[in-house]
């Protein structure tokens, strides 16, 4: 089985946020989690895009109503999410 | 992440939810309703069915979605450097202790999933690997793991009390490790060691389907080392888990309870009673396409 020692983590995310579908503002700021992140704090992330590019859609709009949620630290807002959280797991 | 690191990715964002929210503090009550935000997501998401196998796609959503909660929290550090210019040194401290205490108890919560998924896991491969019927043979933590994203396990012999490592493996997707790929490099590590075993998953096909198999030299190779057997140009592949349909003219092999044959190595020339030819192309268990010819 072929190791490709040289395709790390952060390259291929990068690669992966290239092709999604998102906006040009959300790429760059994927670029720059993953720039400024860990391989600890992306892997689980990156798994879950890699099993399904599509996830990347929901996590990004995930990332930035958690953000909105957090800053503002409203709890009708977070529920929502969490709501949404649970729906998104049942997903086939 | 640093709150310094983190400056250049919130400046990019997030105008809106400046306006919409203004320019708030991190509070000690802030920090406050944080806890009980992560609370109950971590409560949400944990899987109270344990007894029920899951797929791994919903085990990978769910710890991402945990991740990504810890990049979000990072992404508060501007606001908690803001307020921290109005604070002692001590209290200073505090505000980045609760953050990070968050992001802990996600870590924490991530981990026990990563272990329930990973025990899931080599039971399903330990599964694969009693195909072997070699005594003390099992799957473990890979003794020698690399940088990069995916599965990597090690396999290990316990034979007159001493463990042995064979070797370890890794997934050529950079997710998971396909039974087939496992099941060959298996055969290799015991090969390695002198052990001749191969995967014991030979039982007869019935050719009631009306369908002979005549199989490519290379891929008759390739199974033949698999243990499984040709005779009268019907392919035995055991357990009964070669399944032509009659409607759709087509044949689906599967190897376990996930199939998992390459594309590129799976060629199959079916010949029919009436004289037909048809080649059939596998990828991970999938049948991709089939040609008929003359």
């Amino acid at each position: 089985m072929g190791l490709q020692v040289n395709n790390s983590l952060k390259i291929l995310f990068n690669e992966l946020v290239d092709r999604a579908r998102l906006s040009d503002v959300e790429k760059q700021l994927w670029h720059s989690l993953i720039e400024k992140s860990s391989d600890n704090e992306l892997d689980a992330i990156f798994t879950a895009v890699q099993d399904d590019p599509e996830n990347l859609i929901f996590l990004t709009s995930n990332l930035l109503k958690k953000q909105k949620a957090l800053k503002a630290g409203n709890k009708r807002t977070w529920s929502a999410v969490v709501a949404e959280e649970k729906k998104f797991l049942e997903k086939k | 992440m640093t709150s310094e690191r983190l400056r250049h990715v919130e400046g990019q964002d997030f105008e809106a939810s400046e306006e919409e929210y203004g320019d708030r503090e991190i509070s000690a009550e802030h920090l406050e309703t944080l806890g009980e935000f992560v609370d109950e997501e971590v409560e949400a998401l944990t899987d109270h069915d344990e007894a029920t196998k899951k797929p791994a796609s919903r085990s990978f959503r769910r710890r991402a979605l945990l991740g990504i909660t810890v990049l979000a929290l990072a992404m508060l550090s501007p606001e908690v450097a803001r307020a921290q210019q109005k604070l002692e040194p001590s209290e200073q401290e505090g505000i980045e202790l609760q953050i990070k205490q968050l992001q802990d108890k996600l870590y924490e919560s991530k981990k026990v999933e990563y272990a329930e998924a990973e025990k899931q896991r080599h039971q399903e491969l330990n599964e694969w690997l009693s195909l072997f019927a070699v005594d003390g043979l099992s799957v473990g933590e890979a003794k020698n793991r690399v940088r990069m994203p995916g599965e990597q396990v090690g396999v290990y012999l316990k034979k007159d009390g001493m463990e042995t490592h064979l070797g370890d493996m890794y997934a050529e997707d950079g997710i998971r490790i396909m039974q087939a790929d496992f099941v060959r490099e298996v055969a290799e590590m015991l090969k390695g060691a002198g052990i001749e075993a191969a995967p014991d998953i030979s039982t007869e096909l019935s050719k009631e389907a009306g369908f002979e198999i005549d199989i490519d030299l290379e891929t008759y190779a390739l199974l033949k080392d698999w243990g499984w057997r040709f005779e009268g140009g019907i392919l035995n592949t055991g357990k009964k888990e070669f399944r032509f349909d009659d409607q759709t003219e087509s044949i689906t092999i599967f190897i376990g309870g996930e199939t998992s044959l390459d594309e590129d190595i799976i060629i199959i020339h079916c010949l029919d009673k009436d004289g037909k030819k048809t080649v059939v192309k596998f990828t991970e268990g999938r049948q991709l396409g089939m040609k008929e010819y003359k």
